[in-house]
């Protein structure tokens, strides 16, 4: 297949995927919103966020090798399924969380095209200006993406990746500090939906063993192995939000979005390692068709996630079975 | 692949469908079953062979059998739990046997077909509007019946199967008896000439018998309700959740009072949203018209052509009701089942051009763009409804109805 050819099957893609994150609008938008600038803004914004991703979705679908193209509709179809619902709920709708995700995606289409990687740092700033949150959710993507790419490079170019992580890392620790530091956390909600949280890792056994197998053949096999190893715990940092203030949802919601992202972005830059990682994933859930197939359709069964009891279908199991 | 590796393959994709049906359970469960449903079971043959009226005998003659009285919202809600675990078991009985009889290379196939009605179905008839709706009943029936007609055993039930049906609910002649009548047609055309008498007596027995007990349900057994009314709706009071009846089904089933004004509003909100719904299928659409369309075009024999043509219109059966009745979640829900029983029952029976056709079309779809969106897309859309499709096309109805049209008043 052509690169025109292949550019009209992704934009077809993204149609639909668009039309998938319409669809979740109507039915899940919420009829008010807490966010400052209003209802009719935050429609907006919803609009302009589901474009951002479809946008970001985009420019990896056009980079990527070809053998991954299809590997990669797969996961941003998987990742979808929580972007776009995610910030559907009353708490989110308009919320911090959605310009956030947006900035972010602004940030890794830079990266992805390597032009003006400077904008990072004040994009970086931006965010962290709304929210100190994000330094937890959603601020580990960029960062481990620099500090990945200044490993993986061998020309003149990979000391700017590490200007770029210590600058970005720095920024963020900065505005944390400015907006009051750890008296983000003076106000404690500690974590206690332990049954809800046990059910949903319990649910998402064949992703966890996926990611399993994916990052022991990633780490195993690397040329580089501490890139596997800040891929594989990169995800991490978002537990504190989960601990600290109950925030089950957006935890959850934050792993997901680190590891397809990273992935994806990797896969774009045309990481070796990764992409045969990929590949092999791939070949298994092939060998297991059509139960393959079938693994990555449940996922949607589990949105939208909130704060309060991770999502309905969890919720549900426990008042049926451990109530 | 051997017996054993099929097997073993079988039961694999049937325990993830299974896993699937468990979550999408819980995902849409609403723990709830409404007033129409438990009204239902307030009626019974005790007073007289009246339409609806077989699922209350059973479940009044459950409740004579048991030590404990079921005459509760808790005794109704036991009994339609019972109802729906069976009717999931019949379910998953009837895909098995398509699996195992099916050639091993449609496996894959069928079971893509199998994940999208059991999505369907399991969301449909767990959550609140149709848990315990009769459709269970009837649709069950019509998978055993299949089941016969696929093993050629016992084909002679089909005859007091449909009649069961009829009694289950008398709709059923336009919603799901079209399985069975037009697969007792493909038989009739693909069997050996001595065989052929057996099917259509079959054929002509379930249509008469089931076209009489329509025509008694529908115009004749309405005669004596106020006799009995009032039993009824005291009955139904103590099994439904808030102590109230469905009054518009004691008037139209029990008192024979015509609700064809009452019902207006709703035709016309269907007469907005169903068509927006339809585009909305897109996709799905295309598959079916590219699947039959195919079966016809690739009919090698002008029997065959007539075989197939057959199978194409069987679904047609439901246009009354689009025309007449509100419920159009359930006539989509009808049109699905019987396309989708249709085509693992063929598939089952190893027809060489259903198997070439769907071979061809699968490869179609994996190259299609939304392919990854498949189901994922589809379950936004779930569950059915009754008389609205679904939520998402209920609310893109209010908001063009409050915005711009006005057309109709409830909500």
């Amino acid at each position: 297949m052509g690169l025109k050819e292949r550019k009209i099957e992704n934009d077809k893609f993204l149609f639909w995927l668009g039309m998938f994150a319409l669809v979740s609008f109507v039915l899940y938008a919420p009829n008010e919103s807490k966010g400052i600038l209003g209802y009719r803004t935050a429609v907006i914004v919803y609009v302009v966020y589901v474009l951002a991703f479809l946008l970001l979705y985009r420019s990896i679908l056009t980079k990527v090798r070809t053998t991954m193209n299809k590997t990669l509709r797969y996961l941003f179809v998987f990742l979808s399924v929580f972007v776009f619902s995610f910030v559907l709920t009353v708490e989110k709708f308009g919320g911090t969380d959605v310009y956030q995700l947006v900035l972010l995606c602004g940030c890794l289409s830079v990266l992805l095209y390597e032009k003006r990687e400077w904008l990072i740092i004040p994009l970086t700033a931006l965010s962290m200006g709304m929210g100190v949150g994000y330094l937890f959710l959603y601020g580990n993507i960029v960062p481990v993406l620099l500090l990945y790419r200044y490993f993986t490079r061998t020309d003149v170019r990979r000391r700017k990746y590490l200007w770029l992580f210590t600058l970005t890392v720095a920024v963020s620790v900065f505005m944390f500090f400015f907006h009051g530091g750890f008296r983000y956390f003076a106000e404690l909600t500690l974590f206690s939906n332990f049954r809800r949280l046990g059910a949903f890792v319990f649910c998402f056994i064949p992703y966890l063993m996926m990611a399993f197998s994916f990052f022991r053949g990633l780490i195993r096999e690397s040329r580089k192995k501490i890139c596997g190893w800040i891929l594989c715990l990169g995800g991490i940092t978002s537990l504190p939000m989960l601990v600290l203030k109950n925030q089950g949802g957006s935890c959850v919601f934050a792993i997901f979005l680190f590891y397809a992202l990273t992935i994806g972005m990797l896969l774009a830059m045309g990481d070796l390692d990764v992409i045969r990682e990929m590949k092999r994933l791939k070949k298994t859930l092939q060998k297991w068709e059509p139960i393959g197939v079938f693994v990555l359709v449940y996922p949607v069964l589990f949105m939208p996630l909130n704060d309060a009891f991770i999502c309905r279908t969890v919720d549900c199991m426990i008042n049926l079975i451990l109530p | 692949m051997r017996g054993d590796t099929k097997k073993k393959r079988v039961n694999q994709i049937l325990l993830a469908l299974l896993v699937i049906s468990g979550f999408a359970f819980f995902r849409f469960y609403d723990a709830m079953v409404d007033l129409y449903n438990t009204t239902l079971l307030a009626f019974s043959y005790k007073y007289g062979f009246i339409s609806r009226g077989l699922v209350g005998t059973i479940f009044q003659m459950v409740n004579a059998v048991l030590p404990m009285d079921l005459m509760s919202y808790d005794g109704a809600m036991a009994f339609t739990q019972v109802a729906t675990a069976l009717f999931v078991i019949v379910m998953f009985v009837f895909l098995r046997k398509c699996l195992m009889c099916a050639d091993e290379k449609m496996i894959s196939f069928q079971s893509y077909l199998e994940l999208f009605f059991v999505l369907i179905a399991v969301s449909m008839f767990v959550s609140r509007r149709n848990m315990g709706r009769v459709d269970i009943y009837m649709i069950a029936l019509s998978l055993i019946g299949t089941m016969l007609i696929i093993r050629k055993q016992f084909e002679f039930l089909l005859i007091p199967i449909s009649a069961f049906a009829v009694m289950f609910h008398q709709g059923y002649v336009f919603m799901f008896f079209n399985v069975l009548l037009i697969l007792l047609i493909y038989r009739f055309f693909t069997v050996e000439k001595k065989k052929k008498k057996k099917y259509a007596i079959i054929f002509i027995l379930s249509f008469c018998i089931a076209s009489a007990l329509f025509l008694w349900f529908e115009f004749f057994s309405r005669m004596n309700g106020e006799r009995f009314v009032e039993e009824i709706i005291s009955n139904a009071k103590l099994l439904s959740y808030n102590g109230e009846y469905h009054d518009t089904l004691i008037d139209h089933e029990i008192l024979g009072i015509d609700l064809g004004g009452v019902e207006w509003d709703f035709h016309k909100e269907n007469f907005v949203e169903y068509p927006l719904f339809l585009l909305f299928m897109m996709p799905y659409i295309w598959i079916g018209v590219r699947l039959f369309g195919g079966f016809i075009k690739e009919a090698k024999t002008k029997v065959d052509k007539w075989k197939y043509t057959f199978v194409v219109i069987g679904a047609l059966t439901i246009v009354p009701n689009y025309i007449l009745k509100i419920d159009y979640a359930r006539w989509t829900m009808s049109i699905v089942t019987y396309y989708v029983v249709m085509l693992l029952s063929l598939l089952a029976m190893q027809d060489e051009v259903i198997e070439n056709v769907c071979c061809s079309v699968l490869l179609e779809i994996r190259a299609k763009a939304w392919a990854p969106l498949l189901f994922v897309y589809l379950i936004l859309f779930l569950p059915f409804y009754d008389v609205f499709m679904d939520q998402v096309m209920h609310n893109i109805g209010h908001f063009l109805n409050v915005n711009w049209l006005h057309l109709w008043e409830h909500y």
